[in-house]
């Protein structure tokens, strides 16, 4: 599923985009995760998040597949397992700066869902995803206005 | 399925404190069709179950001021119940609309809420009656207004340590004609596609007085087309008016694609229900 | 884990067991009580076919946990005959050619016996209503309502 969001954030391009290179730090911005650990290139961690009656433990890593500063555009993969539920998830998100104080940050993923998390219903998953990924955007817009 | 502890409180203050005892991983249980199913498919993994089947006082219909519908009443049970078909036929044929005869024996009013699937019959018609839900936890006993009981899909309002009560509703405007529809273009077991519940009242003259338009199955919530209500009120209930009013229902809605159609499919079919609806009523 | 003492009435016959909690209706009917006449079949209370009575009424024995018949009075295909003799409804079904497999028999038998007692006076349009939560795969239904119809005159 393709889902997206755009946020304006009150600050240079330059902390906007130092913010993204710093995986960890982005990574915490996802609401619901914990016990974030950088491992070199990657980031680990765990994400709770509640579908339904459901209460989803992932826990997997992200990492940089691309990154152009000068463009802008950065491409993280994201892949999470729950392993008491027997699913995991797979994403691609694309990140995209424009513009300078304000700057705008877009974005985009591609989430593909496997195993047993599938049970629970495209429209449903699609609903919560969407609301991680409007979080996360949010947290980073506040994060990066504020430093 | 997995091994988990069952309790069954005597009492309502019994089952109450377990609540607040807020031990991880505790379900609330009434009929169960919802909560088995999850278990068996291992969705959910209670530690604890409280099972609510003691609670003869959950189960109580009457009459009084309105209406008053306990949390534990079955579907079955209120499809039957003469104080539900006096206050008004067409919230008996909601609960007569539930999935299948075997479902309606064993699945309660307030397990319905509290699933809280916007397709779900009982809800969208308890919204067009402006149903208030009661709910009481050791802290507090709160009243809530039906509309701000559903949060979002398969999430309401309550408090982990919050038991619902009952559903209570007002005494219906004088005159006032009610009508619950649900498309049902697959089985006749399934939920509903779209439905809609739709209330009205005419004044002396002819013109509307009192509307409510309530819609399941468009949004991730229960919904009350508010904007074409108020435009119904002061209207005569000509086909126009009501075309007017399907459109700005429509124009309400949020539908979430699923197996039963696609957003643009359930929108339009949210206008032609409603439509069908106000004619019912009008 | 938690284990329960129920007592219950089973085809009119006092009961005692010890389930755990989470022991389905199903399966201590089938397992433990070997009466294999209750079948389960999609598991999720859609199909029909573990149709029981628990005080009258119709429910779905794999969405019931057997604490929870604690107190009720529970009837099973098994107990529609009576001595030796087959229920008016049961020999109907044979008449008219209710079922082919069987599977699903039961549970239109335990659906059927409780609408015919509840709407004695039921419209054949009735029928299909009343009866629609219960799948076949075989008949086509016709034979099963033909049943039911002529089951209603006696």
């Amino acid at each position: 599923m393709k889902l997206e969001h755009t946020v304006s954030i009150d600050a240079p391009r330059a902390r906007v985009w130092a913010a993204l290179m710093d995986l960890p730090s982005a990574a915490r911005c996802v609401p619901g995760t914990r016990d974030i650990v950088a491992a070199g290139e990657r980031v680990s961690g765990a994400l709770d998040v509640r579908v339904g009656p459901v209460k989803l433990a992932l826990s997997g890593t992200v990492a940089f597949e691309s990154s152009d500063e000068a463009a802008g555009i950065a491409r993280l993969r994201a892949d999470a397992e729950d392993r008491r539920l027997g699913g995991a998830v797979r994403a691609y998100l694309d990140l995209a700066v424009t513009g300078d104080a304000p700057t705008q940050l877009r974005v985009s993923s591609d989430v593909a869902i496997l195993g047993r998390i599938g049970e629970l219903g495209q429209p449903l998953i699609a609903r919560q995803a969407d609301k991680v990924l409007a979080g996360f955007a949010d947290c980073l817009r506040r994060t990066v206005a504020s430093t | 399925m997995r091994p988990f502890s069952y309790l069954e409180p005597e009492t309502l203050d019994e089952a109450l404190a377990l609540l607040a005892e807020d031990v991880e991983d505790t379900h609330v249980m009434a009929g169960g069709t919802s909560l088995v199913i999850l278990m068996k498919q291992d969705l959910v993994r209670p530690a604890r179950v409280i099972g609510l089947r003691k609670l003869a006082q959950l189960r109580a219909i009457d009459a009084q001021d309105g209406l008053r519908l306990g949390a534990l009443a079955t579907h079955a049970s209120l499809a039957r119940s003469a104080a539900v078909w006096q206050y008004a036929g067409a919230l008996a044929a909601t609960f007569a609309a539930v999935a299948t005869v075997r479902i309606r024996e064993q699945a309660t009013l307030g397990g319905n809420l509290v699933h809280a699937d916007p397709a779900q019959d009982p809800p969208v018609t308890l919204l067009a009656l402006d149903a208030v839900a009661v709910a009481m936890s050791t802290a507090r006993a709160r009243r809530i207004p039906l509309e701000e009981l559903f949060v979002d899909i398969f999430e309401t309002s309550l408090d982990h340590d919050e038991l619902l009560l009952r559903v209570e509703l007002p005494p219906l405007p004088a005159g006032a004609r009610a009508t619950y529809l649900k498309f049902l273009p697959n089985t006749l077991d399934d939920y509903a596609t779209v439905s809609v519940a739709a209330v009205v009242a005419t004044g002396a003259d002819g013109t509307c007085g009192h509307a409510r338009i309530a819609l399941g199955g468009v949004a991730p919530i229960p919904l009350r087309a508010r904007e074409a209500e108020r435009w119904l009120v002061g209207r005569r209930l000509d086909d126009a008016a009501i075309k007017e009013a399907a459109t700005l229902a429509a124009a309400a809605t949020d539908p979430l694609p699923d197996l039963r159609g696609s957003a643009e499919y359930k929108r339009a079919m949210a206008a032609v229900w409603t439509e069908r609806a106000l004619h019912a009523v009008a | 884990m938690s284990q329960h003492r129920i007592r219950f009435t089973l085809n009119g016959a006092l009961r005692e067991a010890t389930v755990s909690a989470e022991r389905l209706l199903v399966d201590l009917l089938r397992e433990d009580l070997a009466l294999t006449g209750t079948k389960d079949g999609c598991s999720v209370g859609v199909c029909g076919l573990c149709t029981v009575q628990v005080d009258g009424a119709p429910m779905s024995a794999c969405l019931l946990l057997a604490t929870q018949i604690d107190g009720a009075a529970v009837r099973t295909v098994e107990g529609l005959a009576s001595g030796g003799d087959l229920s008016p409804l049961q020999e109907a079904f044979i008449g008219e050619g209710g079922f082919q497999c069987g599977i699903c028999t039961s549970g239109q038998l335990m659906a059927a016996d409780a609408f015919l007692r509840d709407h004695p006076d039921f419209s054949d349009g009735e029928v299909t209503e009343a009866m629609l939560g219960n799948l076949c795969r075989c008949t086509g239904y016709y034979g099963i309502r033909r049943a039911i119809v002529k089951a209603r005159r006696s």
